[in-house]
């Protein structure tokens, strides 16, 4: 066969293979016209249906309330498709790449209170004024307060997250400890006593400081009226008043106390020791919940084992004896091709009992008031020994402060649980390395230049 | 092409124009081959030329991000990080003394493996070889999470197996210097491989001859080493040199992963500093710190070019 064919040049034989790489690309590229038949986006009025249909595409980590909202939306809406992409470290990365673009960002992301802030300011985010103001007054106010920039709601308030104090009656039992009411100084007394006695910590104070270990500062600010930044972002409020001073001193009487757990947050060996009893008490967010049950599956783990209490009370501090943590906020980015099937999304997730119900059967606690006020005690849980633990959720809402700004300087500072700024500070403070009011005025300094140039960037 | 040439210098004072016409007949003429060996020019303009000229552009740029528009602000982004940044001067002194301690350390090593390897009578080189280039296919994320498994304070094996011998837990990762220490290893760990790889090959070209040479003069295996050895190895010891002081101070992955930076910013890298500040919406500073970084570069590899023309003689000897 060979034989019979005929010799090609190179020149030929290289101009045919051109063109037809030139085709096979061609036929790669996507249609100009879109052919008839293709199903109407939701943004476009169906022509004889009002059910929905469409994707939405959400950016989040593993073991994620939302993605459990995805899946009661899809059974609600058949012609809805949910996915879930997940991506944790890198989501900024890619969300930037994605602005830059003009495409590609997910339609529905989880951010903190601080990047709502930001994104929000940058006008990348999805204006939904109209979806929240409809909810306005069912939606916990501290949390409608963190979606709103310059007038206009930027994401569906979330996840509320009033911390308590996780402990394990059984392990505090063992050291002659009960469950109590704490001040301040009893607690760190009693954690002194069960790391002596029961071989447990209290709270989790990392030699890193960072990630859950923040709390032992966070927790005193707050309750002392701290705040890093005003309303605006503008003006950093972290030195004035005592807040931070006495904040910093309160983490440093945890510190010196030595009975916190020391291990990185998350980590391998964070989660064998409270399997295995080390931690019989932690400063918690609601959130954790939804880790916790994914991990303690068996009552020799301490399933069905742990109670919550009121957060110990920092004198002076007695009126808001919580703080939130993390806390997310449900947005999209303008450019998503599906804005109504978003609106009609985040409106199912946070403002319908049946979305609330499914966020919060995962751990975290939606803000809808009637759901709050109706059906916070069902909620399905495995890891408290009963239902009490809502009457303490319930109490914490109470405690709840709406000054509290999480603004883009929040995140500046690293109280959140790290960051260089709280890496610099924070454990030379607790080692007695930096003077304690000196450190604070030092690290609001630094804050007031960094935050100056985020602004300046923001312009 | 040739009869361009020809041209050209039969026509030394040709018209500027006359010369770009000929040019662009000659690549007419060549068209094909040209078109065959764009695709890496296009990927290369695209991909190399074009972020970096747009780098350039931000860095001297303030930008808010997404479909925002540039503003100019000259060199006020590099001026503001030269002078008023809070964390880019522990950045900085953190790179270079990651860079003065695990770059020298890290070839000694290598070359003192890959030298052992090279020997004549030892048996199983290949499974040698093998075992020390595995670290380099492992992903680099996993190592460091496994890292920050083993170096745990209290729950890590390393202090348990130390613990076994009475040696009293190490604060690997929460005190600065043994943080430091354990970045210093994971990096060996995971780059030794590739750089024993290269030393071998380089040393298998070595002609045996000039060892034979040398023994017959009288040469020790000391001498042989230092005259023979390390000079014939000079242009791979520059490459290696240079490529990695631009792998160390670019360092990111590992670093974040073991240390997050810490503790208290102790292994905080300038790299870490740029992602910051990116992640910050601090685009255009971050775009000058990364040119700072390839100017930082450019200035150490040139003296170490430099450097290390100098300690050799043309002849290849080490300079006394």
């Amino acid at each position: 066969m060979l034989k019979n064919t005929r010799p090609i040049s190179r020149r030929r034989f290289l101009q045919a293979a051109a063109l037809g790489a030139t085709g096979a690309l061609a036929a790669c590229a996507a249609p100009v016209a879109q052919p008839p038949a293709q199903p109407m986006q939701p943004n476009e009025a169906p022509a004889a249906s009002s059910e929905l249909t469409g994707e939405l595409i959400f950016w989040g980590h593993a073991d994620h309330p939302i993605y459990d909202a995805g899946q009661a939306f899809m059974k609600k809406h058949p012609g809805v498709s949910f996915t879930q992409v997940e991506i944790t470290d890198e989501r900024t990365t890619k969300v930037e790449a994605a602005l830059a673009a003009g495409e590609g960002a997910p339609d529905l992301n989880w951010l903190e209170a601080n990047e709502v802030q930001l994104y929000g300011r940058r006008g990348v985010l999805l204006d939904v004024t109209d979806v929240v103001k409809q909810y306005e007054k069912e939606l916990v106010p501290a949390k409608t307060a963190e979606a709103l920039v310059n007038g206009r709601y930027y994401g569906m308030p979330g996840d509320i997250t009033p911390n308590t104090l996780w402990l394990r009656p059984d392990i505090l039992e063992k050291a002659g400890v009960s469950v109590q009411d704490f001040k301040y100084e009893d607690f760190l007394t009693a954690a002194r006593t069960v790391k002596e006695k029961a071989n447990s910590s209290l709270y989790v104070f990392g030699a890193d400081g960072g990630g859950q270990s923040s709390l032992m500062f966070q927790c005193p600010f707050y309750a002392l009226g701290g705040n890093v930044s005003d309303a605006s972002g503008e003006e950093i409020l972290f030195d004035q008043g005592d807040a931070a001073v006495r904040a910093v001193t309160y983490a440093k009487m945890a510190w010196d106390a030595g009975a916190g757990l020391d291990v990185g947050w998350f980590s391998p060996p964070y989660w064998a020791a409270i399997k295995e009893g080390q931690l019989g008490g932690t400063y918690s967010p609601p959130w954790m919940r939804g880790f916790f049950e994914t991990e303690v599956k068996t009552p020799e783990t301490g399933q069905g084992k742990w109670k919550s209490v009121i957060l110990p009370a920092y004198e002076g501090g007695e009126k808001h004896r919580t703080n939130v943590w993390g806390g997310a906020t449900l947005c999209s980015y303008t450019q998503t091709k599906v804005p109504d099937l978003v609106r009609k999304f985040m409106e199912f997730t946070f403002a319908t009992m049946e979305g609330a119900q499914v966020t919060a059967d995962w751990g975290i606690v939606p803000p809808y008031l009637p759901w709050l006020t109706t059906k916070l005690r069902d909620v399905k849980q495995t890891l408290f020994s009963d239902q009490t633990w809502t009457d303490t959720l319930n109490e914490a809402l109470s405690l709840m402060r709406e000054d509290y700004y999480r603004t883009p300087a929040y995140g500046l500072s690293g109280i959140a649980g790290g960051g260089p700024l709280y890496d610099k500070y924070f454990i030379p403070m607790m080692k007695g390395e930096l003077d304690i009011e000196a450190g604070v005025k030092q690290w609001a300094d630094d804050l007031r230049a960094e935050n100056k140039k985020l602004l300046e960037s923001l312009k | 092409m040739a009869q361009a040439i020809g041209k050209r210098s039969v026509l030394p004072h040709a018209s500027h124009s006359a010369r770009w016409r000929a040019l662009l007949r000659e690549m007419w003429k060549h068209r094909v081959d040209y078109l065959f060996i764009s695709p890496f020019f296009i990927v290369f303009l695209v991909f190399g030329i074009y972020p970096m000229l747009w780098g350039l552009r931000l860095s001297l740029s303030r930008w808010a991000g997404g479909q925002r528009t540039m503003e100019w602000v000259g060199l006020n982004n590099y001026i503001g990080l030269l002078t008023s940044d809070p964390l880019l001067g522990k950045a900085f002194l953190n790179t270079m003394m990651l860079l003065g301690w695990i770059l020298p350390s890290g070839l000694a090593f290598a070359l003192i493996v890959a030298v052992m390897l090279n020997a004549r009578r030892l048996r199983g080189r290949g499974l040698f070889r093998t075992l020390y280039f595995l670290p380099f296919v492992t992903s680099g994320v996993i190592v460091a999470i496994v890292f920050s498994q083993f170096l745990d304070k209290n729950y890590g094996w390393v202090n348990l197996l130390l613990g076994k011998v009475g040696i009293p837990p190490v604060p690997w990762l929460v005190e600065a210097i043994p943080a430091q220490i354990s970045v210093t290893l994971l990096l060996h760990w995971m780059g030794s491989g590739t750089n024993i790889l290269i030393f071998l090959g380089a040393l298998q070209a070595i002609d045996r001859e000039l060892y034979e040479a040398a023994e017959i003069d009288g040469a020790n295996a000391a001498q042989s080493f230092f005259r023979i050895t390390v000079p014939m190895l000079r242009p791979v010891l520059l490459f290696m040199v240079i490529t990695a002081t631009i792998g160390l101070i670019n360092l990111y992955a590992q670093v974040k992963l073991l240390t997050n930076g810490g503790p208290q910013n102790n292994t905080y890298t300038m790299f870490m500093r740029m992602m910051d500040l990116i992640a910050g919406n601090r685009f255009g500073e971050g775009a000058a710190l990364g040119f700072i970084m390839g100017a930082i570069i450019l200035v150490i590899t040139f003296v170490q070019l430099r450097l290390l023309r100098s300690w050799w003689t043309v002849e290849g000897n080490l300079r006394s």
